[in-house]
């Protein structure tokens, strides 16, 4: 039940390379077997707090095993003919892209969202339990509006669709049409046509490469249908409601607009004396105009107006009043829904989406005013915010491993223009501000939360990173603030005040500031300077503020930041630092070698897997050789006990895949750190390595290593390497590579 | 010997001196190796027979230090033995002069010339790598002490003007020389074990004054006595030397010190 253009339920080799790439932070699903799902509907208060879904319980036995043990099982057992062949490359690369999927940390286990999926699952498919066993359904943390279906009965629905869901017929019938998916084993038979059709064997023998690529969608398009229909008769088989149904196109077409459409305003930033002017407030927004027809040729799903118009006269059923909308149980739909979307924000904010984050935060807000995360996601997105507009020499920054890239585009604001409904004020409003204005907002929208919730760390930590932008990102100082409100000072005979204070005969500079004043208090451009009327009555606003100006809470150098500085001071030294660290936490290392044969890759997936292996060892072994304290979180050799370490690498994994779109900008915030506190402390450091190795042999072997160290506190990154090489990946060069990298960690900066 | 104290002392100094700023392999940065060189005899003479083909092989005890990231110092000793071929011919037309001398012995070996070369050169290796791990480039210095030895009573000497054929002694028997050659080679190691080398390569030289002496020089020599004699042996010493390390192909292991 993809949306319009996203990939199907399994990738395709070429496009597993760049995806592995580029999603170190890549899913997050749910694994739950139909029989041993442990997780209880739990309806939770959001009144106070909320605290992200984490996984529990036993890891199910596919998140242990190895692709390749997964592979050679399943390869033994196909059958011999024409196809063979393609269901082997089939068999290996799903198993291995599965693989990651699950281990990626991105998949909740035993978690309530999880629950409920698989209890709807259970009710549809209550008369058939052979298949019900054979489905395994996992919701993975993902913004993204989206379900998705491997071979062999994984399911993947994104939580970021079950927050838009309207009712729980409209997740069966989803369901229903993933369950197609893996019943009628598209994904394979889509693969070996793909094979067939860059090959140009079989039906595909003639025709030119943009004939063979319309037939590629065709066949796509084609099955997309048949899991349509399918999945409709599947679920009539079932009490769920049919009329409801055709909701779940409408999800599916809008599902680019937030979860609910709400007006935007401005006084959610106001207050007695910060008034942002009307002039930044969008007059009209945009109206919602999506095209449901689409022109659809080269998507891999019909449009949703054919998808529609297809399923729409099967939709009449005589028994409707028989069937429900809620059968599992409406309190527990709505409970995950919101779950669902609590969790959105946090995914906008790691995705680098902050206006669609401030804009979920709002729409919750308005249930529940007094929520502290949802409070934390304004603040730290309003920061992050301030972060990219300050520094303008950040909107693009970039880190390049092989043919992957992690990149840090932009401010993290869309163009308004681009915004259908309510939302489009506030893009209009964040676009617009400038960086002393959004400042000053985010300032006093944060103190007034630290104030409120005086005990939490991270609105601390923000408000004291606000003041110091404040003085050193905006050079805005107390005195660039009135203590009197406008009317105070429209009411003020300012022209006496000035004069009795001065001289008997009004002086040319009492004139200017007179002049000034009037200015200042008829227009609404300076409305900053009014803002904190309220917040200078609050001594501990002043003392603060007034120790950043002094340049008492401003952060000390570390003594990093001073080997930085030597460094880029220095003209000889054009290397790389020494850090001096004496222990860091490694994860899993990445992998991946690939054959190019004029240009298209093939993934050889065993000795991937192999060398990564090889590659954790080597880590290992320079670690010890330099006496480098090694910690490790991984997914390697783990039980079903496991749950913790799996919980560790997918908080790690989340971390860094926010942290890794920041680029090499070391200024933007990133939000999931309040999280690692815990994680930090466990470990006994607060270094963390990643490297990796690509390795492509065409006419040349060609090899690129990369080695990334960062700062889990700071966000700071405090090494990057990559290393091209147009040779074998030995051991030998993998061992000086890797060795050299840990020596710039461990050896101390010279004086 | 003096020389070879010096250059000693100076790779020591540097060993010792010189902060290890630089990742080695794993941590080491001295390597000590064998390699053997070959270098074939296409046109030459062998240390064994004056007629080509045939191989010479040499020894060289290598010592290098890692230095930079991608760069290494090396110090190597090279013992290497060839034969040489002797055939003096002059005969110039209406020339008062007009004669051969051939070198015939008894033990029918070409004169040997046998060279104790000491090495220093620096190899740099490609990018991506780390010395000493991967391929590289080698530019060398080779200071080279040979010695070419020749039984003095086996020369016949063939005046053509009054046809007789009479055997001569001539000089030393043995002389001594020194020169140098320049040296490029392109090799590749790979470490196996953590700690043993094993290094391959083809390697070209060239000694300027074999080369100089024999296009721009004069190539007659009137050998009447000894010390002509020693003037063309050093002759064609030069030229079998420029033979000798024209090309060489090599093969060693080392061992990853410390």
């Amino acid at each position: 039940m993809n949306i319009p253009g996203k990939c199907p339920g399994y990738f395709l080799i070429n496009h597993l390379l760049m995806t592995l790439l580029k999603h170190k932070n890549m899913l997050l699903v749910l694994a739950l077997s139909a029989g041993s799902c442990l997780a209880q509907a739990q309806t939770h208060s959001f009144e106070k707090n909320y605290v992200p879904i984490t996984s529990s319980g036993s890891l199910p036995e596919e998140f242990i095993r190895t692709a390749r043990s997964v592979s050679e099982e399943e390869i033994a057992l196909l059958p011999y003919g024409a196809t063979r062949e393609a269901s082997k490359q089939f068999i290996v690369s799903n198993n291995y892209f599965l693989r990651n999927l699950l281990l990626s940390g991105d998949v909740l286990i035993n978690d309530p969202l999880s629950a409920y999926v698989n209890k709807v699952a259970d009710e549809l498919l209550k008369g058939d339990p052979a298949l019900r066993k054979q489905i395994h359904i996992y919701v993975t943390r993902s913004a993204d509006v989206n379900a998705y279906a491997f071979d062999k009965g994984f399911i993947f629905v994104n939580a970021g669709l079950l927050a838009q869901l309207e009712n729980e017929a409209q997740l069966a019938y989803i369901l229903s049409h993933e369950i197609i998916h893996v019943v009628k084993k598209h994904s394979v038979t889509e693969y070996i046509e793909n094979v067939r059709l860059e090959n140009g064997t079989g039906s595909y023998s003639r025709g030119t490469s943009e004939e063979r690529t319309l037939a590629k969608y065709r066949f796509s398009k084609e099955q997309e249908s048949e899991a349509d229909m399918e999945g409709l008769n599947l679920i009539k088989k079932s009490a769920y409601s049919i009329k409801a149904l055709n909701g779940a196109f409408d999800v599916m077409q809008y599902s680019y607009l937030p979860f609910e459409l709400i007006d935007f305003n401005k006084s959610f930033f106001e207050d007695q004396y910060l008034t942002i002017p009307d002039t930044l407030l969008l007059k009209k927004v945009s109206a919602v105009k999506s095209n449901d027809d689409y022109d659809d040729t080269k998507s891999t799903h019909p449009n949703i107006r054919k998808r529609r118009g297809a399923i729409e006269p099967e939709l009449k059923v005589e028994d409707e009043s028989s069937r429900k909308k809620y059968i599992v149980s409406e309190a527990e739909f709505k409970n995950v829904r919101e779950l669902s979307r609590f969790e959105l924000c946090k995914f906008y904010m790691t995705e680098r989406d902050y206006a669609n984050a401030i804009y979920a935060a709002y729409i919750l807000l308005q249930k529940y005013p007094d929520n502290l995360y949802l409070k934390k996601t304004v603040s730290k997105s309003l920061y992050n915010i301030l972060a990219n507009k300050t520094r303008k020499g950040y909107s693009k920054s970039t880190i390049t491993i092989g043919d992957g890239q992690m990149q840090s585009e932009g401010s993290g604001v869309p163009d308004y223009s681009n915004i259908e409904g309510a939302s489009q004020r506030l893009y209009y409003l964040l676009e617009y501000l400038e960086p002393q204005e959004l400042n000053t907002i985010a300032l006093s929208y944060t103190y007034k939360a630290h104030k409120q919730y005086p005990e939490d760390v991270t609105l601390a930590d923000l408000t004291d990173s606000l003041f110091s932008e404040m003085i050193n990102g905006n050079s805005l100082y107390l005195n660039d603030f009135s203590k009197k409100t406008k009317a105070e000072i429209k009411s003020m005979d300012t022209v006496k005040t000035v004069v009795v204070e001065e001289v008997q005969e009004e002086s040319k500079y009492s004139k200017i500031k007179k002049e000034q004043l009037k200015t200042e208090v008829e227009t609404e451009d300076n409305f900053i300077k009014y803002a904190f009327v309220g917040l200078l009555k609050d001594p501990e606003f002043v003392e603060r503020y007034s120790k950043v100006a002094k340049g008492v809470l401003q952060k000390p150098l570390t003594s990093d930041d001073k080997t930085m500085l030597y460094y880029t001071s220095s003209k000889k030294n054009t290397g790389v630092p020494f850090l001096g660290i004496d222990k860091v936490v490694f994860l899993d290392p990445f992998y991946m070698r690939v054959m190019n044969d004029h240009g298209k890759l093939n993934v050889n997936f065993y000795e991937s897997e192999d060398n990564q292996k090889i590659l954790a060892e080597i880590q290992k072994k320079c670690a010890d050789r330099l006496k480098l304290q090694y910690t490790e979180v991984s997914t390697k050799n783990m039980s079903t006990s496991d749950i913790e370490k799996y919980n560790d690498n997918a908080l790690m994994n989340d971390w860094l895949g926010e942290r890794f779109s920041h680029g090499d900008n070391n200024d933007e915030l990133v939000t999931n750190s309040e999280y690692m506190k815990p994680l930090i402390e466990k470990l006994g450091t607060k270094y963390v390595a990643w490297s990796g190795i690509y390795h492509s042999k065409g006419k040349a072997h060609r090899n690129t290593y990369f080695f990334i160290l960062l700062d889990l506190e700071s966000g700071k990154l405090m090494k990057y390497e990559t290393i091209y090489s147009r040779s074998k990946d030995n051991r030998d060069l993998i061992s000086s590579q890797v060795y050299n990298s840990l020596m710039h960690v461990v050896k101390k900066p010279k004086k | 010997m003096i020389m070879k104290l010096r250059i000693s002392s100076f790779f020591i100094l540097i060993s010792v001196f010189m902060n290890a700023q630089t990742p080695g392999y794993m941590g080491k940065h001295r390597m000590i190796g064998y390699t053997n060189n070959f270098s074939p005899a296409l046109l030459m003479a062998n240390a064994k027979s004056v007629d080509p083909p045939g191989i010479n092989s040499s020894h060289c005890f290598n010592l290098d230090y890692v230095i930079k990231n991608r760069t290494s110092f090396c110090v190597s000793y090279q013992f290497m033995k060839t034969g040489m071929n002797f055939d003096n011919n002059i005969d110039i037309e209406d020339a008062a002069t007009s004669y051969n001398l051939s070198y015939e012995p008894k033990s029918k070996l070409p004169m040997q010339l046998k060279s104790n070369n000491i090495t220093l050169g620096f190899k740099f290796f490609k990018r991506g790598n780390f010395a000493p791990v991967g391929k590289y480039k080698k530019l060398d210095l080779m200071l080279m002490f040979s010695t070419v030895s020749y039984e003095q009573n086996a020369f016949t000497y063939h005046d053509y003007n009054s046809s007789t054929q009479v055997r001569r002694n001539y000089g030393k028997g043995e002389y001594n020389f020194s020169t140098f050659a320049i040296a490029y080679t392109l090799g590749r190691q790979r470490v196996f074990f953590n700690c043993l080398v094993l290094d391959y390569g083809v390697q070209f030289a060239a000694t300027p004054a074999g080369l100089l002496g024999s296009v721009l020089g004069d190539n007659s020599y009137y050998v009447e006595n000894g010390s002509e004699l020693e003037a063309a042996i050093k002759h064609q010493k030069n030229v079998r030397l420029v033979g000798h390390q024209l090309v060489n192909i090599h093969l060693g292991l080392g061992f990853l010190a410390f």
